[in-house]
């Protein structure tokens, strides 16, 4: 008997030992906004020199299907849980929280600006870090030949649905390794507010020129942010490349 | 003290020389019928329960004999027990009460068990009696000290010695087959065949046969460790099971969750449950799991043994018997009337009481059982449940045996749901409560069972077998269980979302069913082999009606549909089950079993049209499907030594399909099991020490997993299993009962489903461990039951036990580990008399454990910003629960 159980006792811890893993090993690492600070740019004539810009950010969920939709995408594979506010006239990177997530191919991502509409809630909120109640908050002025007008846009991005992100899905090429050390999130405001006609606020020299929700340059600049021009995602290994 | 003691435990019956017999192992050495029938071998005790010497009549020092006549069933059992000489009524009482509660190794003839009747005498002396004089033949291994049975005095009567005079003279005529039954080889310290005039030893077979090993993995447990520890619910006596552990996650009216050698069985998926071989209790295409099998509708003081053979080697084993099958056996050994009324931790109160009429069959009983509990927790896990079961057999014109049974089970519990280990860990919510949330504490479930059975059984005198049974069952069930908390939309009216992802389930399934066999006797083709064939047939139809909702709590309104469907399915399933006899030492069982099953399916809610499309049909979906499973089964066994024996075993299994994942003429897809396995058991007699050791493997074509978004099973491809049992049992004193096991499995997933568009990132990868599934289980039983000693002239009798259950970390999806689980049952009680006192504790060591843990994404609003990452959770396991029982045997 005690040699049976001699011969037994190896089999037994081999077995016990050679147990695979179950599926995608869990990863974290920082999330990071890296575009360079923008305070001036040029829309066909005009040139707008920011004084403030402000845009709330997050959360956002990345998910292995072509779309995030939640209709589509029932379990993220990573995730953003936090809401903030970046300046995008600051210097240097902004911290967006922590990628928690699973290692593997990421298509797709859904996220907020700053305003919300979670389950079970019965209609959209703005988050306490969205600027003034609102996904985006831009002040400056407008010039052309000689003239000027201020302007203040106050850019509200809802969800459409209850459950859903404000921004359903937007492409994501990616792939997240256990050596994937950060995520950087990049989005250009100069883009989205090319969007306003600022030419026509200065031909009618209305001074501030306010861009509010319900406005057609509201609806433009919501466009680009969802649509044309959403954020970009990039998954970095290793050291993160130095910033240009 | 000691002088008491001494007086009265000497004065019971020959336990000592009938222990030292050999137990039912290939029966070698089994004592052997005189010449004239060389083939027959007679009866010998396994089991033996010490007569106890009246105390009122110690005063009178009363030296008396009582013969009893015993039936040995085919099974083992005592089937009917008589006074064949009178000692006085109270010694009487005391030899048939003991007698009752033996067991046997059948009588034999040709191998085959037959039944049989002896005489067994109970000697009852005041005063110690002298040692146990051992016929040449008999087994001589010294009987334990504590027996309180000794033979008479005085040699052992030979062979050909002629009964006293107030016995009857054994009969030397011919009967009805021409074979002379004599007198046999044993002494009066042994019980002895004695051919009655008129009686030959050899009569037709009454109760049910206790079918042949089908492998090394061919488990029977019998009370002596299903006593061990505390089972508050039938399905905790499969705990004592190698590879087995039982938990309940759902709340007292839910099924059982059951894991078998590497199988998350689930609610019953992969184990055909049937009771007395006959009532199925798995539940085809259930809306809450394929396979439900809710064991609750027996009560646990009425199963008297469990078989439970893992694997597929057996071609009576039929649907769901993939990972294995269990058979509950029923019966009470201990007759007369006995209630027992329990309460405890939680504002447990049960009541049980159980009639089983002096004279009758075990198998003839009437059992009932209530039982309510407010739960651990903050109040979400109260429950209230009622069975009851009935039985009788009785005996027929035509040498038939018949048996009716009868259950009926109701239950209502509250149900307290999972927990994200995330909330737990920053206390958001305790381990043992309930999500504050309104749908949270909505979860409840009922469900109801009545089932009622007719077999009849006739076997004839060349051993040939023939049996049949018609079942019929009707069970409901009704659900409200929420995993997710706040995550699903309506499909059919998108813009609903976020009401609570209360998940109402109904099933409603209307059942009968039959089946039939008929053995052959055995054919002597040559000096070296013999042969058998068993031929059978079994049938099952339900009807069943089934609905998955939405609701929204506390009104309960619903807010999505998912399954609204009427299923009618038919299973008809024929085997053939060949025995050969290779001499002695070889013998190979097996056959073909093949099963067609056909669904027809009115599925309501199919073709749904999506809510952004223009309607241009109705919705509905109806279709029939139907197919065919064929499962070979093969089991060799050969004995190179007599302690030892060998066994291989080959089977195919099958568990039929969910009916409405099948499409329209789709052949019903079974999932196959292949199920492998070497092993063999050695059986150390002198210490009465049994071991097992087995080697495994399984192969299944398509496995399921728990999906909590739909609260029901998904398939998730084909699985491979391998691994090793060792189950050692030994019982080397009397009243000691000790058995320790433990499996080893590595389970993995082979292929699982691709990425979807709807499931774009599965839990499952190729060749990962199967999660939910404990690599390693270990389960010890141990018990003792002894006589001390005597307060106010009753005998004191103590009794105490434990069981105790390790799962090693078990794998769960996306890299995680479940935490391994240890956890402790212990019963202690002491009878005196009429009365008896105990007090059972479940998780004796109050350690804190998951009961399960699932994987997968949730919202239960416990933070600002939700998580959709597959998360933990969990369902607490029942902390430390003390009951107190006070019982009356009556």
């Amino acid at each position: 008997m005690r040699c049976l159980l001699r011969s037994f006792l190896p089999f037994v811890l081999v077995l016990a030992g050679c147990g695979t893993g179950t599926g995608q090993p869990d990863v974290s690492f920082p999330a990071l906004f890296v575009s360079a600070p923008t305070n001036e740019f040029v829309v066909d004539d005009v040139t707008v020199t920011l004084d403030e810009a402000r845009v709330a950010f997050g959360p956002a969920y990345f998910c292995a299907s072509a779309s995030g939709s939640a209709t589509l995408c029932d379990a993220a594979v990573g995730e953003i849980r936090r809401v903030t506010t970046i300046d995008v006239l600051g210097e240097g990177e902004t911290p967006l929280g922590t990628y928690a997530g699973f290692a593997g191919d990421v298509r797709s991502a859904s996220y907020d600006y700053g305003i919300h509409w979670f389950l079970p809630e019965q209609e959209a909120q703005a988050s306490p870090e969205a600027p003034g109640g609102h996904s985006a908050r831009v002040r400056g002025v407008a010039s052309r030949a000689g003239t000027s007008v201020r302007f203040e846009a106050d850019i509200d991005v809802a969800p459409l649905f209850r459950g859903q992100r404000a921004v359903p899905t937007t492409k994501v090429e990616g792939t997240v390794t256990e050596a994937t050390s950060r995520i950087e999130v990049r989005f250009d405001v100069a883009s989205w507010f090319s969007a306003v006609d600022f030419a026509a606020a200065l031909d009618m020299g209305a001074d501030p020129f306010v861009v509010g929700p319900g406005a057609r340059d509201h609806d433009a600049v919501v466009i680009r942010m969802v649509s044309t021009h959403p954020p970009s995602f990039a998954f970095v290994e290793g050291e993160a490349p130095a910033a240009p | 003290m000691r002088f008491v003691l001494s007086r009265w435990s000497h004065a019971v019956a020959l336990a000592a020389a009938l222990l030292a017999t050999r137990p039912a192992f290939a029966q070698p050495e089994a004592p052997k019928a005189p010449a004239g029938q060389a083939n027959v071998t007679l009866p010998t005790v396994v089991e033996h329960v010490d007569a106890v010497y009246p105390p009122d009549k110690l005063a009178q020092g009363i030296d008396t004999t009582v013969e009893v006549l015993v039936t040995v069933e085919r099974n083992g059992t005592v089937g009917d027990a008589q006074i064949a000489v009178s000692g006085g009524e109270a010694f009487d009482d005391a030899a048939l009460a003991a007698v009752r509660r033996w067991r046997f190794s059948p009588a034999t003839r040709d191998g085959v068990p037959i039944r049989a009747r002896i005489r067994v005498p109970f000697h009852f002396a005041p005063e110690p009696h002298p040692p146990v004089a051992v016929p040449p033949g008999a087994p001589t291994d010294t009987p334990p000290p504590d027996a309180g049975a000794a033979p008479p005095p005085g040699p052992p009567a030979p062979a050909d010695k002629p009964p006293p005079a107030d016995k009857p003279r054994p009969d030397k005529h011919t009967h009805s087959h021409g074979e002379q039954p004599a007198e046999l080889d044993s002494g009066l310290a042994l019980p002895h065949a004695v051919a009655e005039p008129g009686k030959p030893i050899e009569i037709h077979v009454q109760g049910r046969p206790n079918p042949p090993r089908r492998g090394a993995s061919d488990f029977r447990l019998g009370r002596a460790v299903l006593d061990s520890a505390p089972r508050p619910t039938t399905a905790d006596l499969l705990k004592s099971a190698p590879g087995f552990h039982v938990m309940r996650p759902e709340g007292d009216a839910v099924a059982q969750r059951v894991y078998l050698r590497g199988f998350d069985a689930d609610h019953g998926q992969d184990i055909q449950f049937t009771v007395g071989g006959t009532i199925p209790i798995n539940q085809p295409s259930h809306v809450h799991g394929q396979g439900y099998a809710d064991l609750n509708v027996l009560i646990p003081e009425t199963v008297r043994s469990v078989r439970v053979l893992e694997g597929v080697y057996d071609p009576h084993q039929g649907d769901f018997a993939v990972a294995g099958s269990v058979d509950f056996d029923l019966g009470v050994e201990e007759r007369g009337v006995r209630a027992t009324a329990s309460y405890g931790s939680f504002n447990t109160k049960r009541l049980v009481a159980v009639f089983a009429p002096a004279g009758q069959s075990e198998e003839t009983f009437g059992a009932a059982v209530v039982r309510t509990t407010d739960g651990f927790g903050d109040g979400v896990r109260g429950s209230l449940s009622g069975g009851f079961t009935g039985q009788y057999r009785f005996e027929l014109p035509g040498d038939l045996s018949a048996l009716v049974h009868l259950s009926a089970y109701g239950a209502r519990s509250s149900v307290a749901g999972v927990l994200r280990r995330d909330d737990i860990d920053r206390r958001r919510v305790d381990f043992y409560d309930a999500y504050p949330d309104t749908s949270a504490r909505s979860q409840s479930a009922a469900a109801t069972r009545t089932q009622a059975s007719v077999s009849l059984q006739r076997t004839g005198d060349d051993n040939s077998e023939a049996s049949f049974g018609l079942w019929g069952a009707y069970a409901t069930y009704r659900s409200r269980l929420n995993f997710t908390g706040y995550t699903q939309r309506s499909r059919l009216r998108p813009t609903w979302a976020g009401r609570g992802d209360l998940i109402e389930q109904s099933n409603d399934d209307g059942g009968f069913g039959a089946r039939a066999s008929y053995r052959t006797r055995r054919y002597e083709a040559a000096s070296w082999l013999k042969a058998q064939l068993t031929l059978g047939a079994d049938a099952e139809a339900h009807s069943i009606e089934q609905a998955q909702n939405l609701l929204e709590a506390p009104q309960n309104e619903t807010w999505d549909r998912r399954v609204d469907a009427t299923i009618r399915s038919l299973r008809i399933g024929a085997f053939a089950d060949a025995l050969f006899t290779f001499s002695r030492w070889a013998r190979l069982r097996g056959g073909l079993r093949a099963d067609l099953i056909s669904f027809d399916i009115d599925d309501r809610l199919g073709n749904q049209i999506p809510a952004f499309r223009e309607e241009t049909h109705f919705v509905g979906y109806r279709r029939t499907a139907a197919g065919i499973a064929w499962g070979p089964r093969a089991t060799l066994e050969v004995d190179p030594l007599p302690s030892l024996r060998l066994f291989a075993a080959y089977g195919r299994g099958y568990r039929s399909p969910q009916a409405r994942q099948l499409e329209e003429g789709e052949q019903a897809p079974f999932a196959t099991v292949h199920s492998y396995e070497a092993g063999a058991r050695f059986q150390y007699e002198r210490a009465r020490l049994s071991a097992t050791l087995v080697a495994y493997e399984t192969r299944l074509s398509y496995d399921l997993a728990f999906d909590a978004e739909e609260g029901r099973l998904e398939r998730i491809g084909p699985t491979t299993r391998r691994g090793l049992v060792a189950y050692l049992q030994a019982n080397p004193l009397s009243g000691f009962n000790a058995s320790i096991s433990a499996t080893f499995v590595r389970a993995t997933l082979d292929s699982p489903p691709p990425p979807t568009p709807e499931n774009p990132s599965p839990p499952y990868v190729e060749g990962q461990s199967l999660p939910f599934v404990p690599p390693v289980v270990v389960r010890t039983d141990v018990s003792y039951r002894k006589t001390f000693g005597t307060f106010l002239g009753k005998p004191l009798v103590a009794r105490a036990g434990y069981g105790a259950t390790f799962l090693s970390p078990r794998p769960l999806p996306y890299a995680q580990e479940a935490r391994p689980v240890f956890v402790v049952d212990a019963s202690l009680g002491l009878r005196r008399d009429f009365v008896e006192i105990g007090v059972d504790a479940t998780n004796l060591f109050n350690a804190r454990y998951a009961d399960t843990e699932y994987v997968f994404v949730s919202d239960w609003r416990t933070s600002d910003i939700p998580s959709y990452l597959p998360a933990r959770h969990i369902s607490a396991g029942s902390p430390l629960t003390i009951l107190g029982n006070l019982t009356f045997h009556l």
